[in-house]
């Protein structure tokens, strides 16, 4: 051992104080999902569910868009917060292969629109699209922050991506809330306001954080 | 197809308990842990880093690592888990450093500076142009880090004060400052 290693482990424990525990990835996910459902729960009750929802609730491309919402929720949660602890490849993995189904879910619930000749623009309206996505951004905004918070404390690799997937998550988790309340019908809106919403978010979030951190790294140049 | 289980062993399990220890404040014990892990950190890394001397830069940025990141352990996980992550994602930095970093360097022979903060003391000397030079070029929170600790003589405790972060973030940035210094007064040197 090199004198220099001696007296950095020497320096290390001189100094060491009691840390708090990062809590388990169970318990987190519990937490950021108590928190995601709590507020999408309040949604639906201040709006409620929408007339015809039972027969809607059978509609193909209905539920695969909630499919995929649920696992692009739970999956790219999972991951982020994997990503957060160090020996945690497992749980990344499984974290990681159930939000890229729920991106295939999504793609599959356009693939059967197009099949069954659903996208109509007739009731369509990107307004009202952007309304549903917004809404959802809206939702995750309490889940989100403490997802952060959780992340701040972790330590991870690729930080950035792991934010990004959090992002993705937890407005996921919001959009299917929107999606249950939500009273259209129309496949685009669907694909576009709901399951996109998502994924169109934490894209444009990852690139955001992307930027920021250029611009720090330039300025400190 | 289900990957068997590693069964831990009841060294590995010590080193959870001492890491549970070290949590609660215990350096007696954390200092043992880092002894004691400390051949199966350098294993890790030499497998991966050519260079006697890179090598042991990248060891003690494990260590860092590991104190940095002792509050994402949890006893009921296996230890030798974590620390295999802790390592590998430690080397995997210091190999992304790298790329602006010359392997081929010569050990420090013209300099009185030596890299260990102990012996790292310059205060109040006047500073040659070549050390002047070298420290104009790191970055500013590890010029303030190596101002405050080797120049202006600070404990850890007043120059993490005045720099406004904690005690272990302000190490990290002298640590990595030192590092910096030296390889800068190497090229100069050449």
């Amino acid at each position: 051992m090199s004198r220099q290693t001696r007296l950095l482990i020497a320096d290390l424990a001189s100094n060491l104080c009691a840390v708090r525990r990062l809590p388990r990835i169970r318990a987190m996910f519990a937490t950021v999902l108590a928190i995601g459902a709590g507020v999408g729960g309040v949604c639906i009750a201040l709006i409620g569910l929408p007339r015809g929802l039972g027969s809607d609730a059978f509609s193909p491309v209905f539920r695969w868009v909630a499919l995929s919402l649920g696992l692009m929720a739970s999956g790219a949660l999972l991951a982020a917060l994997a990503r957060a602890i160090p020996g945690r490849a497992a749980a990344k993995r499984v974290g990681d292969a159930l939000a890229a189904l729920g991106v295939g879910a999504a793609l599959w619930a356009a693939v059967l629109s197009a099949i069954e000749g659903g996208f109509s623009t007739e009731s369509f309206s990107l307004i009202d699209a952007a309304h549903c996505g917004g809404t959802a951004v809206l939702l995750g905004i309490p889940a989100l922050f403490c997802a952060v918070r959780f992340l701040r404390r972790g330590v991870s690799l690729r930080p950035l991506l792991g934010l990004a997937l959090a992002c993705l998550g937890v407005i996921a988790l919001s959009a299917s809330a929107v999606h249950a309340v939500c009273p259209s019908r129309n496949p685009i809106h669907l694909l576009l306001g709901h399951a996109s919403a998502p994924i169109l978010v934490a894209l444009g979030f990852l690139a955001g954080l992307v930027l920021i951190r250029e611009f720090r790294q330039r300025r400190s140049n | 197809m289900l990957r068997k289980r590693r069964i831990e062993t009841e060294e590995e399990r010590l080193w959870g308990r001492l890491m549970q220890a070290a949590q609660e404040g215990d350096a007696a014990a954390y200092e043992r842990l880092l002894h004691e892990i400390l051949p199966v950190i350098r294993r890790h890394v030499v497998s991966q880093i050519r260079g006697v001397d890179v090598a042991e830069d990248v060891v003690q940025n494990v260590l860092l690592s590991i104190h940095r990141s002792r509050h994402t352990f949890h006893p009921a996980r296996p230890f030798a888990v974590w620390l295999r992550a802790v390592t590998r994602n430690a080397v995997i930095d210091s190999l992304r450093a790298s790329g602006r970093y010359d392997r081929r360097h010569e050990p420090l022979e013209r300099h009185d500076i030596a890299s260990d903060s102990e012996e790292f003391a310059l205060r109040g000397e006047a500073l040659s142009p070549e050390l002047s030079n070298a420290l104009d070029r790191l970055s500013g929170p590890q010029r303030q880090a190596v101002e405050l600790l080797h120049i202006r003589d600070l404990s850890v405790a007043e120059a993490a004060k005045e720099a406004g972060v904690s005690g272990s973030a302000l190490k990290v940035r002298a640590h990595r400052g030192r590092l910096a210094l030296r390889r800068f007064l190497q090229e100069q040197a050449r």
